[in-house]
């Protein structure tokens, strides 16, 4: 297979993360203008950039109340710019109508030629296009070497090449889509960008650029009040906040951190995000208490459920990371969240198979 | 039995001449399956299932087929009928000694003596349980009873042997390794009472490890003078303050306030540990210039442990195991991902089950002390440039 077109993306996806970066300029020392941009870069661009308001996204938050108590359902991004900006820079959530990036509207547009936007392309149609001209290069390639090799048989192959590229768009209408248009003739909006509390915490909690708010009474979520809806318990274990321990640690070293259900792990690792590579490691979370044998119990699993994870993992090409996290026996009095962070510890055990037979030389 | 053969040899046997009963779970580890194959049986593209030939499973009547199949029925008898035999020369007697609990060769001959046994003062060579067990098994010894008159046999070896392995798992993960080529000894941690043998490690005084020294001194003592200036983190964050950022790796560096168990500059102190999780076996790859006498730092040391009397390690347990074994041959360098994927020390589990053994390596590896978000994208670009050329050299 071809590489990706890696500069194509690093263009699409210049931010790891969603927040804006004033870069200074090299100096160069025999250019006196190179020097000049440098001083303008370090005292009129903060100066500059105060009076600009930084980029902030907007989310909301769906609460859903059974009998015993109301819990956070849903948190999720509307507005299309928002969607784009925090899947662009950093790859948070997942589009509700899509596989991961939010592309279903210019899917719709496309399917439907919705008039004024034809120029469009949704990624998977880009990929599906790539694939064509690739395969049409290669079939005129093969058609260029039987040319060498029998001239006389090239007339049929190239009927059957039309006839291909012809019926390899079909249009379909389908019942549904008029009412996928308003009365303006635009698509509606029906996809949102569902993020996981880690994610709406961590954006909003420690790079501030999200403001989320309350979907039923349009009230806005501090970060204290979205820390107390996601851990009600306040335990020092609660499955929130081991998760964002862990995501916290990832992130904030570097990696692209999303959620790792399908391969029956915790969360899967990517180098930059998933259009840049496949992820190369599967965190599984185990918690470490200060008390022995509690830390035996959620610990001492059956071989066969680590040899399973393990192969689902293996099996894609990616490494088991068994991920320790320390529990502090209490959590109840904190000045700051970043010193209730500070209380947790990531010890981490990578999870391989070794095969005798191929480690003898 | 013709036609078995036949198929084996023309279906694609994997190249690197492996055999054994584990290595057929092994197969799948690393090569992906290629279902690109399978895709051209399967729906658009109606092409009819792949020909493999008739298959002969019925007898035709035929002279041909009856003389066929009696000429492999033959040479299957005849083979099965052969007389097999070591040459006397290499064969040897060993007696048993139970208060000891090791076999005493009696005249050490063969290739064997490379790497095992153990000669005492007077050159006396003894051999240990799964020694005298994997010998007697392979026919290369005959074990005598203490008095040395009558000789035990394989059913017998085992009996008085196994105990003194230390169990039967442990003498299975042995044999196995043995048989494959690989040299193998007991670690001084077999049982609960040794202690580790880590290699010391010396620090050499040199400019280079000054210099950094000191230079890492004065940047935590800024840190430090700085952080007192620095503006306080609000209760409830952010941990990254609007403002100007230079580039994204300050911002990381801001972020990176969860704590994290490093490698660098750190190495933990030796905790006990317990069998079962404790080095068993210390393995080196197969060399013909292995000596038992100094065989150098192994290779892998790995812990047999059985899988229906003991779950997965607790953290503590693997963090005193990992505490006990010298840091891997790479040691920390190599590539970034060999450090994340081999850990700085790896010790090798091998899970014995009913008799069915699966090794697993398990790293001590620190993601915190790995700094991919340095590498910017520019730097890629560049790899990238030079990546492409190869690969389209290769298309050609």
């Amino acid at each position: 297979m071809p590489p990706k077109n890696r500069r194509n993306l690093n263009a699409l996806y210049p931010d790891p993360l969603p927040v804006k970066v004033l870069s200074l300029p090299p100096v160069i020392p025999h250019n006196p203008v190179s020097l000049a941009q440098y001083i303008y870069a370090v005292v009129a661009q903060p100066v500059l950039a105060g009076f600009k308001r930084p980029r902030r996204f907007t989310g909301s938050l769906e609460k859903t109340s059974d009998a015993v108590s109301s819990y956070v359902s849903s948190i999720y991004i509307e507005s299309e710019e928002d969607m784009q900006g925090l899947w662009r820079a950093g790859f948070f959530g997942k589009g509700s109508q899509s596989r991961s990036d939010p592309t279903w509207e210019l899917r719709v547009v496309k399917r439907l030629n919705v008039p004024g936007r034809e120029g469009m392309l949704a990624p998977e149609e880009l990929t599906a296009r790539r694939r064509e001209a690739r395969k049409r290069m290669k079939e005129e390639r093969a058609l260029a070497e039987q040319a060498t090799a029998s001239p006389e048989k090239i007339t049929t192959v190239d009927a059957s090449i039309v006839e291909k590229t012809e019926t390899a768009r079909p249009k379909k209408e389908r019942a549904e889509d008029e009412n996928l248009l308003d009365g303006q003739g635009n698509v509606r909006r029906l996809e949102r960008l569902e993020i996981t509390p880690q994610e709406a915490f961590f954006l909003t909690y420690a790079l501030d650029v999200l403001d989320i708010y309350d979907d039923h009474t349009g009230d806005r979520i501090s970060a204290p009040h979205l820390l107390g809806l996601l851990m009600p318990d306040w335990r020092p274990d609660n499955d929130f906040i081991m998760k964002y321990v862990v995501y916290h640690h990832y992130r904030s070293h570097g990696w692209c951190i999303r959620n790792g259900v399908k391969f029956g792990v915790d969360y899967l690792l990517y180098r930059r995000g998933p259009p840049f590579s496949h992820a190369e490691f599967g965190i599984i979370i185990l918690p470490h208490y200060k008390d022995e044998a509690r830390s035996e119990a959620a610990q001492r699993r059956e071989w066969a459920w680590v040899s399973g994870v393990n192969r689902i993992v293996g099996g894609v090409k990616k490494t088991l990371i068994l991920c320790y996290v320390e529990v502090p026996e209490s959590i109840d009095t904190w000045h700051t969240v970043e010193e209730l962070l500070t209380r947790y510890k990531v010890r981490e055990v990578s999870f391989t198979r070794w095969l005798p037979s191929r480690n003898r030389d | 039995m013709d036609d078995l053969d036949k198929d084996c040899e023309d279906s694609p046997l994997p190249q690197n001449g492996r055999g054994g009963e584990h290595d057929d779970d092994g197969a799948s580890d690393d090569e992906q399956q290629d279902w690109r194959l399978l895709a051209a049986y399967s729906g658009a593209s109606k092409k009819s299932l792949p020909k493999r030939g008739e298959k002969e499973y019925e007898p035709d009547g035929s002279h041909t087929d009856s003389s066929n199949l009696e000429q492999s029925r033959t040479a299957m008898y005849t083979a099965l009928s052969g007389e097999r035999k070591h040459t006397s020369k290499a064969h040897i007697s060993g007696i048993w000694f139970p208060s000891l609990g090791k076999a005493r060769v009696i005249s050490a001959r063969g290739p064997h003596f490379k790497a095992i046994g153990k000669a005492d003062s007077t050159g006396t060579i003894f051999l240990l349980p799964e020694e005298t067990i994997y010998l007697v098994e392979r026919g290369s010894m005959t074990l005598y009873n203490s008095r040395g008159d009558t000789s035990i046999s394989l059913q017998g070896c085992y009996g008085v042997c196994l105990k003194a392995c230390g169990g039967h798992e442990r003498y299975l993960v042995y044999a196995y390794l043995k048989r494959l080529g690989f040299n193998i000894q007991r670690a001084s941690t077999f049982d609960n009472e040794g202690v580790p043998e880590l290699p010391v490690i010396e620090r050499k005084w040199s400019w280079a490890s000054f210099w950094s020294s000191i230079m890492e001194r004065c940047m935590s003592f800024w840190s430090g003078a700085s952080s007192l200036f620095a503006k306080r983190i609000a209760p409830f964050g952010p941990v990254v303050h609007g403002g100007v950022w230079r580039s994204y790796s300050s911002i990381y560096r801001k972020l990176q306030i969860i704590p994290y168990e490093s490698h660098k500059n750190y190495t933990p102190p030796v905790a006990k540990t317990e069998v079962p999780f404790r080095v068993t076996y210390n393995i080196w790859k197969p060399r013909p210039s292995f000596k038992k006498s100094a065989p150098g730092e192994p290779d892998f040391q790995i812990v047999v442990v059985n899988a229906a009397k003991e779950k997965m390690p607790s953290y503590s347990q693997l963090r005193a195991l990992f505490t006990n074994v010298p840091p891997s041959a790479r040691g920390g360098k190599g590539t970034e991902n060999q450090r994340l994927k081999e850990g700085y020390r790896n010790v090798l589990i091998a899970v014995v089950d009913c008799g069915i053994i699966s090794f697993v390596r398990l790293g001590d590896t620190s993601f915190g002390d790995e700094t991919i978000y340095e590498r910017s994208p520019r730097n890629m670009r560049k790899g990238q440039a030079r990546a492409r050329p190869a690969a389209s050299a290769k298309k050609t």
